[in-house]
């Protein structure tokens, strides 16, 4: 049963990247959520309901961006699944390409299964187990880079969680990243930048204090891509920090990440 | 190995390397030096000292050769391990595998030869060794990397091959024996020979045998509703050619006949499970299957037969196969995210509307195919 798991979360994300293509030229209204960069359009909800309605008949609880959440579950049952219908709507709004539809599934706790379409570029990254993930028909298997020879990029924590010295901390960081690095690049979508990462074009991405849904599916398949995925816990509030590369390049940043991720 | 020979490098030990290309050399003429991925192959090629390839020759059967091996290595091995430069390398890995291997022929100036089935190839491993003098060739011919139970039982280490012929482009010209160093044009008409009246309808019969759970390629050529397949893909690339190059027809016509024979010969044991490996490969957009049944919709007919050999090799199933995840592909993906992410096709495009809206029409029709396996 564990087996179709990564199917069923393949199989989800795959047809709703179909039911994507009916949004294909139609004028859209994003709404202002918390910030002005935390948008959500027709699309999202309409993508949310009809996956929704799949995912609730394997019987597991669904944790999802646009529905009210109790995020216990994410510990207590075996297997959970979390859904951003569009990870990166504020680049959907601008037609910027980086987007996509995001699903995992955790197993006790565990990031377990993932996949993650992007519509705009044809790209799908998913698992089929739990040690090999495919971008299209391409396995992805990360290789060895230093962070001289890398691209870094980073996801944010919303304004509201980090403040004053915390977010300048936050900035800091990005900004010695960018100087050791062929450059920190801020997306705009953290499954993008993981699954980017897992497809070593980047050779490092991070993430601070993210929503769980940004983040579960692009985890299962860094970890399945052969990448080193470091994680905070989860707090109450469903929020996660998180930095995923080669092992050789984290151990590069270990230090640097211990205030944010804990020891890794 | 003898220091009046002159030595010959052939990376990739298996049907076409082993089986065929000693074959072509003249007699007693060079040592022969293989290497190979392969540890367990290698370690039998060291321990033996030979093989034998049995080639199909008109009127007498199956003739063994035996072949001796002066030195054989793993990749990792041949790094680094002292060796003059050869007179030629010949590589024949697998198109994915090149750039890989060809780090192990950056050393030496020597022509490299390219027997891998794929043009592009050459451009690649040039890149990779950083020289020019990188050429492609084609074997016209069939081989297997394995043997029949009678003939591995004589040596484990057999393979079958056919009598083929060996054309090479001319500025590689440097061994002596049963080549065909021909110019640009003559290489240029033979590979399109090759890939579209050879590849094409060659992996589709291996598709069709896999659907009807054969062994060897010859297995569906005996089922008439596979047949009539892989004749009919034969007929839609026949006449594709003759409408899109310049190659003399009768060429064209005596190629195809020739290869419906090769598909049916019983004796080269040629198993489905190389012809058909890596299905994505076989799927990608200007190959043998994509490209080709986009090339006849271009001319303007639809090539109903390389739509099946298509949805035969999206139903490919091999546990063992580097691309096995394309069952897992069509098993959760819809066709439509199949045929767009994973094979680039274009969205609303004619093959891609074709595929997608008959998909479940073109499997029933493999089904009909499959309920005629014989028992």
């Amino acid at each position: 049963m564990l087996d179709s798991v990564h199917g069923r979360c393949a199989q989800a994300v795959s047809n709703a990247l179909i039911f994507f293509e009916s949004f294909s030229g139609k004028n859209m209204t994003f709404s202002e959520k918390e910030t002005a960069r935390d948008v959500v359009s027709e699309a999202d909800l309409a993508i949310q309901t009809v996956m929704l309605r799949g995912l609730h008949e394997s019987g597991w609880p669904v944790i999802s961006e646009e529905k009210e959440n109790n995020f216990e579950i994410l510990r207590n049952a075996e297997i959970c699944w979390v859904l951003d219908p569009i990870d990166g709507t504020a680049n959907y709004s601008e037609n910027i390409p980086f987007y996509g539809i995001s699903l995992g599934a955790l197993k006790a706790g565990e990031f377990f299964a993932g996949a993650f379409g992007m519509p705009a570029t044809k790209e799908l990254f998913y698992t089929i187990n739990q040690d090999i993930a495919y971008l299209n028909e391409v396995r992805l298997k990360v290789l060895p880079k230093t962070l001289r020879a890398s691209l870094v990029a980073a996801s944010f924590s919303s304004p509201s969680t980090a403040r004053g010295v915390e977010r300048e901390r936050e900035f800091l960081l990005f900004g010695s990243l960018n100087d050791r690095s062929k450059g920190a690049l801020r997306l705009g979508s953290a499954s993008g930048n993981i699954c980017y990462t897992a497809a070593g074009r980047f050779g490092l991405s991070y993430g601070l204090n993210n929503k769980i849904w940004d983040v579960a599916g692009p985890l299962a398949i860094a970890k399945a891509a052969g990448c080193q995925v470091v994680t905070s816990p989860i707090d109450p509030s469903g929020r996660i920090s998180f930095v995923v590369g080669h092992p050789a390049i984290i151990e590069e940043v270990r230090s640097e990440f211990q205030p944010f991720i804990g020891s890794i | 190995m003898s220091d009046l020979k002159e030595t010959i490098v052939i990376v990739g030990a298996g049907a076409i390397g082993r089986g065929y290309l000693p074959w072509t050399f003249e007699d007693n003429r060079y040592n022969l030096i293989l290497v190979d991925q392969n540890v367990e192959l290698i370690r039998k090629l060291k321990e033996q000292g030979y093989f034998t390839s049995y080639m199909t020759m008109k009127g007498k059967g199956l003739v063994g050769k035996k072949f001796m091996v002066d030195q054989a290595y793993t990749i990792d091995e041949f790094q680094t391990v002292q060796c003059p430069d050869p007179v030629t390398c010949y590589m024949a890995v697998g198109p994915r595998n090149v750039v890989l291997a060809s780090k192990v022929l950056k050393r030496f100036t020597c022509p490299i030869v390219l027997l891998e089935n794929d043009d592009k190839t050459v451009e690649l491993v040039r890149v990779a060794v950083g020289r020019e003098n990188v050429f492609f060739a084609i074997p016209d011919v069939i081989a297997s990397n394995t043997a029949s139970l009678e003939n591995l039982q004589k040596d484990p280490l057999a393979l079958h091959t056919e009598d083929g012929e060996m054309f090479v482009d001319a500025r590689a010209k440097a061994v002596a024996g049963r080549i065909i160093y021909c110019d640009e044009l003559e290489l240029k008409n033979q590979w399109a020979a090759k890939l579209y009246l050879h590849n094409t309808p060659h992996c589709i019969a291996a598709y069709l045998g896999s659907l009807l759970e054969q062994k060897y390629v010859h297995d569906p050529m005996g089922v008439p509703k596979a047949r009539k397949i892989v004749e009919g893909a034969m007929n839609e690339m026949l006449r594709a050619l003759k409408l899109t190059w310049d190659i003399p027809h009768d060429f064209l016509d005596w190629y195809a006949a020739k290869e419906l024979d090769r598909f049916s010969n019983r004796e080269l044991c040629d198993p489905i499970s190389r012809v058909a490996r890596e299905p994505f490969r076989k799927l990608e957009l200007n190959g043998r299957l994509v490209g080709a049944a986009l090339m006849c919709l271009k001319l303007g007919y639809v090539p109903i037969n390389l739509l099946l050999g298509i949805t035969a090799a999206l139903l490919y199933k091999n546990e063992s196969d580097q691309d096995n995840h394309i069952a897992f592909a069509i098993k959760y993906l819809s066709p439509a995210i199949v045929l767009s992410y994973l094979l680039k096709l274009r969205k609303g495009e004619v093959l891609e509307e074709l595929l997608s809206s008959n998909f479940v029409t073109l499997v029933d029709q493999l089904e009909e195919v499959m309920r005629c396996k014989p028992c």
